[in-house]
């Protein structure tokens, strides 16, 4: 009996084994829609929209697709990257097509069937239609979604995974964003260290300095930054001084009522170690940043949020424990999940 | 045969589904099971004053400003018509987006139930209901309708008028009307009710009635608020002055006849 005899019946009992060792490998993905314990109800649920592995992957092949910008060259995760979170690493605000530069930092994506409404000035009221604001925008797609599903039903490509998502071939604007709506939904982070040490799993427990920086938290960042998706989704104005260059009315420019002047949505700090720069232009490089704005720099603008009339009483210790606390929302599963990373490198 | 009969049940599952899609997109009520059908059009005239209106004409609002119209866009919608005895027949999503023909806009509908049928009411502008939904098919497609959707801050616009005048406060001297808004006190959908009168519309498989309406730009600068182009020439979201539009145009549309 020669050994490469074995080879077979030896590979055979590997594949075996990994079979038994991770389910997922032979079982087919099935996307579900969850919410965590002690987490409030979504505002969008794929109830219309139902989930299937198809959908989500035409979705995410969508997320990272090129041809949802003019000229070819601008797709979501151009400023979305999958590594940070979504957010736009190393850009204080985003560039778009032709290197137009925008007025906004791009913002991190997950959990996004919470939100009530998109974009820093909350102008999107639906994840739906989400996509369709950055690709008709003249500074980040410029198209028309016209012109997108055009382009798209000239591939053999997306024509076989439009059938294989909805049956048939028909390339629509609702089976576009349905799909993307089921990968961007899809894109739940609720697995960071807090996460864990919420749950009382083991070697999940605080350090000391993470512990007193969760206390500070709940005294000075929770009001807004809530408890679990660390965000109240409420528009306020943190007192960051009118930026010149680009004179950022914020909500009002949706609302055009003056209480709006200068009022952005509260981002979720889930995450935010890995989500700079920092605040809706982009102008603070370092959580240290942040939390020097809340003690040093807030500016009295009009309609200076009430909870911030007075600066945080924080030391230098308390930041550095707060910073500390802040890191334990990272979530490593999440920002390493190759099911969300672009499917033409990570298939 | 288990494996069968479970791919038989998914089929149908599909099928259902696709069928469902269809009757969601397809603008005519279901019939009555009564069973006669018949259509009515419902002819839309497109006027300023008393005049048609035809892109590239002169014509002279209230303040007396000279302006030509390049676009005139609009939507109709949630269309009910009611019977002599009280029953009403509601079109199942029913939205029309209205884009100026000069060959005329009609609006048609082919298998009502027959009867006669004294009014007519509808919406101009979209319901709230379908601006906060997400992706809309049919009229309310954003790929077919991409003028009439604002992406950045969602919504339909509900009416668009364009075009140009030598008293417009523009530099180029345009004219931009894009009025939406779809919820809170400035909302711009306006509603509009017509009784047909003694001269009833009679459907049935025998004739297709028309409603003609006439649908009137001046109006949309009139009353209450005469509107000055020096001043007011770009308007293109929602707020108090799209508000202040839709207060104008809220008797833009009037009913002509009704003709058997």
């Amino acid at each position: 009996m020669q050994l490469k005899n074995y080879i077979p019946v030896v590979s055979f009992l590997l594949l075996f084994f990994a079979c038994k060792v991770d389910p997922k490998i032979s079982t087919p993905f099935k996307p579900v829609e969850i919410v965590p314990e002690g987490w409030p109800q979504p505002v969008y649920s794929f109830s219309t929209n139902t989930l299937s592995e198809s959908k989500f992957q035409l979705g995410r092949s969508l997320f990272y697709e090129t041809m949802l910008s003019r000229d070819n060259t601008i797709s979501c995760a151009t400023c979305h990257q999958s590594n940070f979170a979504f957010a736009n690493i190393g850009h204080k605000v985003s560039h778009g097509i032709n290197d137009l530069v925008g007025k906004r930092n791009a913002p991190a994506m997950f959990n996004l069937n919470w939100h009530p409404y998109f974009m820093h000035d909350g102008g999107i009221n639906h994840i739906e239609v989400q996509p369709l604001g950055p690709i008709a925008n003249p500074i980040e797609m410029d198209e028309n979604i016209g012109n997108v599903l055009e382009k798209l039903k000239g591939t053999n490509k997306y024509r076989v995974m439009f059938k294989n998502a909805y049956g048939t071939e028909e390339i629509s604007s609702q089976r576009f964003l349905w799909a993307m709506a089921q990968f961007m939904g899809l894109l739940y982070s609720n697995n960071s260290k807090y996460d864990r040490y919420k749950k009382g799993e083991k070697n999940s427990a605080f350090t000391e300095e993470e512990l007193r920086g969760y206390n500070l938290f709940k005294t000075n960042c929770n009001a807004c930054h809530a408890e679990p998706l660390f965000t109240d989704f409420k528009f306020r104005n943190n007192g960051l001084a009118v930026n010149p260059a680009y004179k950022d009315s914020g909500r009002m420019h949706i609302t055009r009522q003056p209480e709006d002047l200068y009022k952005f949505k509260t981002p979720s700090l889930r995450n935010i170690e890995v989500t700079g720069e920092y605040m809706h232009d982009g102008r603070y490089e370092t959580l240290e940043d942040c939390l020097n704005h809340y003690t040093d720099k807030i500016n009295n603008n009009v309609n200076l949020d009430p909870l911030l009339q007075n600066p945080l009483p924080l030391s230098a210790d308390n930041k550095k424990d707060i910073i500390a606390f802040l890191k334990t929302l990272t979530d490593t599963a999440f920002i390493n999940n190759k099911r969300f990373n672009d499917p033409k490198t990570n298939p | 045969m288990k494996i069968i009969h479970q791919i038989a049940a998914v089929c149908l599952l599909f099928s259902v589904a696709c069928k469902k899609d269809t009757t969601t997109t397809t603008p005519d009520p279901t019939p009555t099971p009564s069973g006669e059908t018949g259509g009515l059009k419902i002819e839309l005239a497109n006027m300023v004053d008393t005049l048609p209106l035809t892109y590239g004409t002169k014509y002279i609002n209230a303040n007396g400003d000279t302006f030509t119209v390049s676009k005139f866009n609009y939507y109709i919608s949630n269309i009910v018509l009611t019977k002599t005895d009280n029953s009403i027949v509601s079109e199942s999503n029913s939205y029309h987006l209205i884009r100026h023909s000069a060959s005329g806009n009609t609006i048609s509908f082919s298998s009502l139930p027959a009867g006669t049928y004294k009014s007519i009411k509808f919406m101009l502008g979209v319901d709230s209901t379908r601006n906060v939904s997400g992706s809309q098919t049919g009229d309310l497609d954003p790929a077919k309708a991409t003028d009439m959707y604002w992406s950045w801050n969602t919504g339909y616009i509900f009416v668009k008028l364009e075009g140009s005048s030598p008293q417009s406060g523009d530099l180029g001297k345009a004219l931009t009307f894009h009025i939406g808004g779809y919820g809170g006190p400035n909302k711009t959908q306006r509603n509009f009710s017509f009784d047909f009168g003694s001269t009833t519309a009679t459907i049935g498989s025998a004739a297709t009635p028309t409603v003609r309406l006439l649908v009137d730009v001046s109006e949309m600068f009139k009353n209450p608020t005469k509107t000055s182009f020096a001043t007011t020439y770009n308007q293109t979201s929602p707020g108090t002055s799209a508000r202040i539009i839709a207060d104008n145009y809220a008797d833009m549309i009037r009913l002509k006849y009704v003709r058997n």
